[in-house]
C-alpha cells in the first residue's frame, strides 16, 4: 500500500500537543522524549512551550475555568457582570457571543455550540466564499463535489498549464486578505521562481485579533473550499505540502479539517498522486497553542518549526526562505478561499464584486462590541463604515450614535463615528494613519468609554507581546501602566499624555514587527479624536460615562 | 562569484564602497561610522532585538535595524538624524526603565559595562519612565557565572552565543513578553544543565546581569590591570587578559584579536588559573634531608647540585645525564634548558612530554 | 610524510573548511574553542566526518559517524586510499608533479578493499567508500587528529597512512586542507621548536648536521656532541639498569602523567638525583632530591607557539610567590656555578639568540609579537609568517606516499584482561590536575574519575553506575567508580588520568611504543574489572577512591 500521507513536515506542536492530552501536562521525561525523538535540545523545547498561553508544564496552576476579558469583552454594555475574580484568556475570536469562556478544554460563547455552524449574516448580495454555503453541506465531500467542488484542482492539473492560473489570479488584482494586502500573484510567483525543489504552502488559520473571527465560519463550512485552494496553490508554485496552522482556539476546526482532508485523500483527490496523475500534495493541520504572535508570519513559521515564535527578520522573505528555509508561500485563509472561485468565474467576474476604483472581489467583514447584530457579513470590498455598521449590523444598540470603531480589530487604528463614510478598502484608510487589516470593527456606542477601552486594547497587547524587541517588551508594559494611571486603576504619572505619545512613536516606527508597529494605534487615536474626554480622566479625575472605576478619595 | 562584488551605498551623505553580504551595520563600522546597539554581537545571527541601530534607508516607511539588514546596492543610509537619535534616547530611557537604580557591580569592579556607556553618552537616566521592573537574581550558586536577572535587558546576546557558537545550549529565552527571562531548561542552575561553564555568555553581557563570580568582590574596577597573554593550558592558544589587582590574578576575560581564540574561551581558560598564586605553590627550595624535603637557599640548592652533577660527570660523562623540560614552561625556558644539558653537561639526552 | 610536526594549516580556518575529517580526536572535550570553529563550519554547511571508537559528542555535530575498533587506523586509511585510487578520484596532476611513491602505493594498496577494511575496523564498507568520496571531491578538506592517533604502538604508521589521503588529493598547501594535529598542551611546540628534542637542535635542525651544529657551537662557544640523545622511555630503562643516574625535570608530572607508572616510580627511585623544578610539589617532585620553585604562568614573561605554529607573548602580571624564579633564571644561575658566563636579562634576549639561529624563526622578535602572534615559518623581519605550510613544497622537495602495513595494538585482549583500556582527557580538568585541581569549582564539574562502560559490558559483570570496582591490568591496579554509557563501545574503557592521587590511571597503561617517536600506547592497553568487596559497594563516590594511594604504592 502507498503511503497516503507524506512525512508530517512539522510534527512537533502536534506531539506537544498529543503528550499534553495524554498525560494532562508536559513533564521533564516527556520533553525529554520528544526532544529526542526531533534531535532538538531539551533547553530549546523548554524554550518553545514556555512561551504559549496553553501548553502547561509540570508545576503550572491548572487553567481550570476562564474568561475573555478582552477589549470588546470589556466594553460596560457587554460585560454585565463582574468577572474581576476569574482567571482570563486572551481574546478565543467568539466576539459575537461574549462572553465567552474556556473550561475543559473547550471555548464557549453564550450562543453555544451551535455557533460553530453559524453562516456569516446575510447580506443580500450573492458572496464568493459563501456563495453555495445555504444551499449545501459544504464540509461534506459529496456536497462539495455537486456543487463543482474541486472541479478547479482537477482542471489546472489536467492543463498542466500553471502560469495561465497565475495569469488570471494577477489579473483578478486579488490582495491577500490577512491584513497586509499583498498582491497574491506576485508572492506565488515568487515562491514559484525560487530556487529549491522543496517548497510549502502554509495557510494562517491563528486569527487572534480581538474583534476578528471571519477565518472561523470558512473553517468550520467550507473547509475543501481551503483544501482545493492549498492544493491548487501547490501545483502552482510547486510544492507538495500543504500545512494549516490553526489557532488553538478552534479545536472544532482541527477535527472538521482532519476528517475533510482524510476523506479527500481517500477519495483521491488529494495526498498521492491526485486521480492517479502525477501530482501529489498531502495536507496537515498543525495546532497553535495561544499565541497571537503566531499570526505573524514568520512567527508562525517558527512556531511551526518547533521553535520560539518570535518573528523573523526580513528580508530574506519566506517566498525565498520559508518554513525549514524553503521557499513558503504563507495566505490567509480568506486570501486561499477565493482562489476556485476566481479560476471558475475569471478575474473580470472578480474585478466586478468589488465598489470603487481598483477594489476587486468581496471582503469577509468581523463587527463586534455594541451593536445589534454582531458577526460576519461578506460584503463587497470597499463597502463603507456607515452601511457596515448601521445596515447590515443593525445599529448601535439602544439605537444611539456611533462614538468611535476600531479597524483591523483593534491593530488598524481607531477613528470616531465622524467617519463613518470611509470606505472600508486597503488604501482609504490609510490617509487617517489607520489600516484595514482583517477588516474587523469594534464598535463603541456612547456608553462606552474611549479611554477603558484604550486600556484594554493596551492590556492586549502587554499579554500578547512575543519580548524580543524592546519598543514592544518594554513600551506594551509602559502604556498599559499609563493607562492605568490615567483610568483611575494607579496612580497618574506627571506628563502622561506626552509619554504615551513619545513611546508610541517609538513602537510605532523601532518595533520589529506587526504587533508592536499598530499596539499604541487604539491610543493614538484616543489621543488624536478623543482628547477631551481623555482631559475629563486626566485633569477632573473623572470618567464621563462612570466606566473607569476611579476611587471616591480622587474624584475631587 | 557575485559574494564578492562590491556595491556602493551613501551614508550619511558620503560614498562608500562595501561588499555584498555585508549588513548596514557591519559596512557603517567598516567606514567608521558609529550606530548604536545593545544586542549585537558580531559572531552570532542578529535579534535585532534592542532596535538601537535603527537607521533611516531612503524609499522605507520605516526605519530598518542596520544589524540584520543586507546592503543594497544604491542604498541611502541616514544612521544619525535628530529622530533616530531621540528614538534611541526613548529606547535607553525604556530600558533603564525595567532595572532597579543603583550602582552598577559590573561598572564598579570590572569596568564601563555596555548599557552605562550607552546611557551615559544619550543622558538617560532611571526614572523618566516609571513602572514594573523585570528579572530577578537567580537563586542558582553554581561557583562561576553570577546571574542577577534584575540587572538583565534581554538582549539575547548570551542564549544566542550559548546556542549558535557553543551550541551547548545551556540557556534559552523562556516565558514571553516583559516576562520574558533567561533560563535553563526547567529553570534548574547551570550545573545541572548542558552548561560547558565557556563563560561566553557572561563576556558578551552588556550589563551586570552576567558576571565572573570569582572576580566579584576582589577589586574596584580602577584598582585593575589587564595583562594580555596566551591560554596555559591546551595547545590552542587562545588569548586572554589577566585581570590583576595587589599583585592577584583574579580572573581572565578573552583577547578578542586572538587570531586561534577569536574571543572564546573554555571553562580551563576562563574560570581555571586561581591555580596562580595558590597556597599550595612552592616558595622556597627544598632539599631531601633524612629522607624528609625541608625549606633550603637557592645557594644550599644550586651547591647541592652542582656537587652531585660535578660527581657524576665525572665518573660516568654527560651521557648519565637527562634533562626533561616542559611543554607548559615558555620557548625561552626550554630553550635554556636545552642549552645547559648541551651546552654545560654536555649531552643531548634532552626530552619534553610530547609524547605524552 | 611532508615534514613537519605541526599543523600544516592554521585553527581559524576550520571554519571554512567545506570537510572536515576528524579522527582519534575528542575535540569538543579536549580543544573546546577549536571545537567551536568545526561546529561553526557545520553550521555553515560543512560536511563533517567523525571516526573514533568512543561515540564523542563531536559525532552529534557530523553527518557521519564512523565507530571504529581500536587501533585499526591505518587499515581505514588504506582502504580510503584504495577507494580514491581505484575510482581514480586523485589529483593527478598534483600526484604527479608534488609527491612520489604513487606506484609502490598503487600496488600495495590493492589488497585494502573497503570490504577487507569493514572486516579489520568495524566499519561498513559503503561508508568507508561515501568518506573517501566525499573527501576527494571536496574543495578542500582537512584532516584533524589529536593523540587518538599518535599515542599507538603504531602512531607513525598512523599519521603516515592518514597524510596519504591529503597528498592523494592535493590537500596540502590549500586553505582549508591540510593534516592537522591539535596539540595537546599550551606549548609543547614551542618545546620542539626550542630543541629540546634528543635528536633535533632547535628549529628542528639535526644533532648530526655538521652545518647546524658548527653554527650553534659558534653561538654557544662549547662542542656539540653530534649522536643523538636518548628519549624520555629510553631514559627509564637506563634508570632502572642504572646506567641513567642524574634527571633534571623542569615543570612536568612525569609520575602521574607518563605510561606504565609504576615502571617510572621504580626508575625514579633509582636515580642518583633527581631535581625537580615545578610551582607544586607534584607526585614526582615528591620523589625529589632537590626540589626548586619555579615562576609559573602569568609570572613570567616569553613565548608560548600554539598548535598552529603561531609564536604568541606570554607576560607577567604578578610576582611568584615566595623566593621562586623563572625557570629560565633557575637554569642560568645554575650554569653560571658551572662556569658558563652567559647571562640574560630578560627573555626577549633568549629569543633573539634562538631565533637569530634558527631559519624559521629569523624574522620573528618581541617588537613584532606586541600584538598578535605570527606563525612560523617566519625567515624575515617582513615575512608575514606562514599560515598554510607547503603551498610550493615539501621538506623534502616531494611528499612521500606511504606504503603502510596494518598491525594490531601492542597488548591485545585475552581471556584474563578481556577489556581495552583507553584513555583520555575531560574538559574542566586537565592532565594530572596540578592546576585544574586548585582551581575552585573545577570540582563540582568534574569531581572524580569514572570508568566509562558500556551497558553490555557493566551488565555481564553485574556494575551498577557509580559502583566503585578496581581496573587491573598486567602492571597494576586502581579503583574508580564506574559510568555506564553508550559512549564507550563494548568491549572498551574509557579513563583519565587527572586524579593521580585517588585514581592514578598510569599504573595501568603500557609503555609498548612507537618505535619511531617512542610514544607509548596510552591509546589501548588489555584490563579486566572486578567487582570490590560488598561493603565497600555502599560507599559514596567520594569515599569509594579512598585507597587508592596505597595503590600506587602498591603498584611500584
Amino acid at each position: 500500500m502507498t503511503a497516503k500521507k507524506g512525512v508530517e513536515p512539522t510534527p512537533i506542536l502536534n506531539a506537544l500537543h498529543s503528550m499534553q492530552e495524554k498525560e494532562g501536562k508536559l513533564t521533564r521525561a516527556s520533553l525529554e522524549e520528544i526532544a529526542k525523538a526531533h534531535n532538538m535540545p531539551i533547553a530549546n523545547i523548554f524554550d518553545a512551550v514556555t512561551f504559549y498561553h496553553y501548553f502547561k508544564l509540570d508545576g503550572d496552576s491548572d487553567k481550570k475555568s476562564a474568561i475573555c476579558k478582552g477589549p470588546v469583552c470589556s466594553l460596560p454594555g457587554i460585560k454585565g457582570q463582574d468577572l474581576a475574580d476569574m482567571r482570563s484568556i486572551s481574546c478565543p475570536g467568539l466576539c459575537d457571543s461574549p462572553v465567552p469562556i474556556f473550561a475543559d478544554g473547550e471555548f464557549r460563547g453564550t450562543k453555544g455550540v451551535d455557533q460553530v455552524f453559524e453562516l456569516p449574516h446575510d447580506t443580500g448580495t450573492k458572496g464568493v466564499i459563501f456563495r453555495d454555503s445555504r444551499k449545501r453541506k459544504g464540509w461534506i465531500l459529496d456536497e462539495y463535489i455537486k456543487f463543482g467542488g474541486y472541479g478547479q484542482l482537477q482542471s489546472l492539473i489536467n492543463d498542466q498549464n500553471p502560469e495561465k492560473a497565475l495569469g488570471v489570479l494577477k489579473e483578478s488584482g486579488l490582495l491577500g486578505r490577512g491584513g497586509a494586502g499583498f498582491p497574491l500573484a506576485l508572492k506565488w510567483g515568487a515562491v514559484r521562481n525560487a530556487e529549491g525543489s522543496e517548497k510549502y504552502i502554509v495557510c494562517n488559520a491563528d486569527e487572534g485579533e480581538p474583534g476578528t473571527l471571519k477565518d472561523r465560519p470558512m473553517l468550520h463550512l467550507e473547509p475543501h473550499l481551503l483544501l482545493e485552494a492549498m492544493a491548487i496553490a501547490g501545483f502552482i508554485v510547486g510544492a507538495s505540502h500543504g500545512i494549516i496552522y490553526l489557532r488553538y482556539e478552534y479545536p472544532l476546526a482541527q477535527n472538521i479539517l482532519n476528517k475533510a482532508i482524510e476523506a479527500a485523500e481517500d477519495a483521491n483527490i488529494l495526498g498521492n498522486n491526485i486521480n492517479n496523475t502525477d501530482y501529489s500534495f498531502y495536507l496537515s493541520v498543525s495546532r497553535g497553542s495561544g499565541a497571537y504572535i503566531c499570526g505573524e508570519e514568520t512567527s508562525l513559521l517558527n512556531s511551526l518549526e518547533g521553535k520560539r515564535p518570535w518573528p523573523r527578520e526580513r528580508p530574506p522573505f519566506p517566498t525565498t526562505s520559508g518554513l525549514w528555509g524553503k521557499p513558503t508561500a504563507v495566505n490567509n485563509v480568506e486570501t486561499l478561499s477565493v482562489v476556485p472561485r476566481i479560476l471558475e468565474n475569471g478575474a473580470k467576474w472578480f474585478q466586478s464584486v468589488g465598489l470603487g476604483e481598483g477594489n476587486f472581489g468581496s471582503k469577509l467583514y468581523s463587527v463586534s462590541g455594541d451593536v445589534n447584530r454582531p458577526g460576519n457579513f461578506e460584503l463587497p470590498l470597499g463597502v463603507t463604515v456607515r452601511e457596515l455598521i448601521l445596515n447590515h449590523a443593525g445599529g448601535v444598540v439602544g439605537g444611539g450614535k456611533v462614538k468611535a470603531f476600531t479597524l483591523g480589530g483593534i491593530s488598524g487604528g481607531m477613528l470616531s463615528g465622524d467617519f463613518l463614510d470611509l470606505t472600508l478598502d486597503f488604501k482609504k484608510p490609510q490617509e487617517y494613519d489607520t489600516f484595514l487589516g482583517s477588516g474587523a470593527l469594534v464598535v463603541l456606542g456612547e456608553d462606552s468609554c474611549v479611554v477603558d477601552f484604550a486600556r484594554s486594547c493596551a492590556v492586549f497587547f502587554e499579554d500578547e507581546s512575543c519580548g524580543k524587541c524592546y519598543p514592544c517588551r518594554i513600551g506594551a508594559v509602559r502604556m498599559r501602566e499609563l493607562m492605568d494611571g490615567i483610568s483611575g486603576d494607579s496612580s497618574l504619572i506627571p506628563d502622561t499624555l506626552d509619554h504615551i505619545k513619545e513611546i508610541g512613536d517609538v513602537m510605532t516606527t523601532a518595533s520589529a514587527c506587526g504587533l508592536g508597529q499598530s499596539a499604541p494605534k487604539v491610543l493614538q487615536g484616543m489621543v488624536k479624536y478623543f482628547s477631551e474626554e481623555l482631559d475629563f480622566h486626566i485633569t477632573k479625575r473623572v470618567c464621563p460615562t462612570n466606566v473607569c472605576g476611579f476611587d471616591a478619595n480622587n474624584t475631587s | 562569484m557575485l559574494k564578492e562584488e562590491t556595491l556602493k551605498v551613501v551614508i550619511n551623505g558620503q560614498e562608500v564602497e562595501s561588499s555584498f553580504g555585508k549588513t548596514i551595520l557591519e559596512c557603517a563600522r567598516d567606514s567608521g561610522v558609529d550606530i548604536p546597539t545593545l544586542c549585537f554581537d558580531s559572531r552570532v545571527k542578529a535579534t535585532a532585538a534592542c532596535r538601537l541601530c535603527s537607521v533611516n534607508v531612503k524609499g522605507r516607511r520605516l526605519p530598518v535595524a542596520a544589524c540584520a539588514q543586507k546592503m543594497e546596492p544604491g542604498m541611502e543610509i541616514t544612521t544619525d538624524s535628530s529622530d533616530l537619535e531621540s528614538m534611541r534616547k526613548t529606547i535607553l530611557d525604556l530600558v533603564v526603565s525595567e532595572n532597579p537604580t543603583g550602582e552598577c557591580v559590573r561598572c564598579e569592579e570590572i569596568g564601563p559595562c555596555e548599557l552605562h556607556t550607552l546611557t551615559k553618552r544619550y543622558g538617560s537616566k532611571p526614572g523618566r519612565f516609571h513602572g514594573a521592573l523585570s528579572g530577578e537574581k537567580s537563586k542558582d550558586t553554581n561557583p562561576f557565572i553570577f546571574r542577577d536577572y534584575s540587572q538583565c535587558i534581554l538582549c539575547y546576546r548570551c542564549t544566542s552565543v550559548c546556542g549558535e557558537l557553543e551550541q551547548a545550549h545551556a540557556i534559552v529565552p523562556a516565558g514571553r513578553g516583559f516576562g520574558s527571562r533567561i533560563a535553563a531548561a526547567f529553570d534548574s542552575g547551570l550545573l545541572d544543565s548542558s552548561c560547558t561553564f565557556c563563560g561566553q555568555c557572561i563576556q558578551t553581557c552588556p550589563t551586570g546581569a552576567l558576571m565572573d563570580r570569582k572576580m566579584l568582590g576582589q577589586a574596584k574596577a580602577s584598582e585593575v590591570t589587564k595583562v594580555k597573554t596566551v591560554c596555559p593550558y591546551c595547545g590552542t592558544g587562545c588569548g586572554l587578559n589577566l585581570h590583576v589587582a595587589n599583585n592577584k590574578v583574579i580572573g581572565t576575560t578573552p583577547d578578542w584579536d586572538s587570531p586561534s581564540g577569536e574571543g572564546s574561551l573554555c571553562v580551563k581558560g576562563q574560570f581555571a588559573t586561581d591555580f596562580v598564586g595558590h597556597k599550595d605553590r612552592l616558595k622556597t627550595p627544598l632539599i631531601r634531608r633524612n629522607g624528609v624535603l625541608t625549606e633550603a637557599t637557592w645557594d644550599e640548592a644550586y651547591d647541592l647540585i652542582v656537587e652531585k652533577f660535578t660527581q657524576i660527570k665525572e665518573e660516568s660523562g654527560p651521557n648519565a645525564f637527562t634533562f626533561w623540560t616542559s611543554a607548559r614552561a615558555t620557548t625561552e625556558s626550554n630553550y635554556i634548558m636545552q642549552k645547559f644539558a648541551r651546552a654545560v653537561i654536555g649531552t643531548n639526552n634532552v626530552d619534553n612530554c610530547s609524547r605524552t | 610524510m611532508v615534514g613537519r610536526g605541526a599543523m600544516s594549516n592554521s585553527i581559524a580556518e576550520l571554519k571554512e573548511s567545506p570537510f572536515i575529517l576528524a579522527t582519534g580526536t575528542n575535540t569538543t572535550e579536549t580543544h573546546p574553542v577549536i571545537a567551536l570553529k568545526v561546529k561553526k563550519a557545520v553550521s555553515n554547511g560543512s560536511k563533517l566526518v567523525v571516526i573514533d571508537p568512543r561515540r564523542i559528542e563531536l559525532a552529534n555535530f557530523s553527518h557521519r559517524y564512523m565507530q571504529i575498533k581500536i587501533g585499526t587506523d591505518i587499515a581505514l586509511y588504506n582502504a580510503m586510499s584504495n577507494v580514491i585510487i581505484n575510482e581514480e578520484l586523485y589529483d593527478k596532476e598534483y600526484v604527479a608533479e608534488r609527491t612520489g611513491g604513487f606506484e609502490e602505493l598503487k600496488h600495495f594498496i590493492r589488497e585494502y578493499t573497503p570490504q577487507y577494511a569493514e572486516q579489520i575496523t568495524g566499519i561498513p564498507s559503503e561508508d568507508i567508500i561515501a568518506t573517501a568520496r566525499e573527501y576527494a571531491a571536496a574543495d578542500s578538506a582537512s584532516i584533524i587528529y589529536t593523540v587518538g592517533i599518535t599515542e599507538h604502538s603504531c602512531g607513525v604508521h598512523n599519521v603516515q597512512s592518514l597524510t596519504n589521503l591529503a597528498l592523494l588529493t592535493g590537500n596540502f598547501g590549500v586553505t582549508g586542507g591540510g593534516v592537522n594535529p591539535l596539540r595537546g598542551q599550551n606549548n609543547v611546540q614551542g618545546a620542539g621548536d626550542a630543541g629540546c628534542l634528543p635528536n633535533n637542535l632547535p628549529g628542528y635542525q639535526r644533532v648530526g648536521d655538521d652545518a647546524a651544529r658548527a653554527n650553534w657551537e659558534k653561538e654557544w662557544g662549547v662542542t656539540l656532541d653530534p649522536n643523538p640523545g636518548v628519549t624520555k622511555v629510553t631514559a627509564i630503562d637506563d634508570m632502572i639498569l642504572g646506567r641513567m643516574r642524574a634527571l633534571y625535570i623542569m615543570g612536568e608530572n612525569s609520575l602521574a602523567s607518563d605510561a606504565n607508572a609504576g615502571k617510572t616510580r621504580k626508575a625514579l627511585e633509582a636515580l642518583e638525583i633527581l631535581v625537580v623544578q615545578d610551582i607544586f610539589l607534584t607526585q614526582t617532585a615528591e620523589l625529589a632530591d632537590v626540589v626548586l620553585p619555579a615562576a609559573g604562568f602569568g609570572e613570567v614573561d616569553g613565548t608560548f607557539a600554539n598548535s598552529e605554529r603561531r609564536v604568541q607573548r606570554v607576560r607577567k602580571a604578578v610576582n611568584p610567590p615566595g623566593v621562586a624564579k623563572p625557570d629560565w633564571q633557575i637554569i642560568s644561575e645554575l650554569g653560571e656555578r658551572f662556569g658558563y658566563k652567559k647571562k640574560f636579562n630578560h627573555p626577549a634576549e633568549i629569543w633573539d639568540e634562538l631565533a637569530r639561529n634558527t631559519p624559521i624563526l629569523a624574522g620573528i622578535s618581541y617588537d613584532r609579537l606586541d600584538f598578535q602572534g605570527i606563525q612560523w615559518p617566519c625567515p624575515t623581519s617582513d615575512h608575514p609568517g606562514t599560515a598554510v605550510l607547503h603551498t610550493d613544497n615539501f621538506e623534502s622537495e616531494k611528499g612521500y606516499l606511504m606504503p603502510i602495513p596494518h598491525v594490531g595494538i601492542a597488548e591485545p585482549t585475552d581471556e584474563e584482561y578481556p577489556l581495552i583500556l583507553t584513555t583520555g582527557r575531560r574538559r574542566a580538568t586537565y592532565h594530572t590536575g596540578t592546576q585544574t585541581g586548585r582551581s575552585a569549582g573545577i570540582e563540582l564539574l568534574v569531581p572524580h574519575e569514572w570508568v566509562e562502560i558500556n551497558p553490555e559490558d557493566a551488565d555481564e559483570l553485574k556494575l551498577d553506575d557509580g559502583e566503585v570496582v578496581s581496573v587491573i591490568s598486567r602492571r597494576g591496579r586502581v579503583q574508580s567508580p564506574i559510568m555506564i554509557t553508550e559512549k564507550s563501545p563494548p568491549g572498551v574503557i574509557f579513563m583519565s588520568f587527572h586524579f593521580p592521587n585517588e585514581t592514578p590511571t598510569n599504573v595501568l597503561t603500557t609503555d609498548l611504543h612507537d618505535p619511531i617517536t617512542e610514544t607509548p600506547e596510552f591509546k589501548a592497553c588489555a584490563v579486566k574489572i572486578e567487582k570490590i568487596a560488598q561493603h565497600h559497594k555502599n560507599q559514596s563516590d567520594k569515599n569509594g577512591t579512598q585507597n587508592t594511594n596505597q595503590s600506587l604504592k602498591m603498584a611500584g
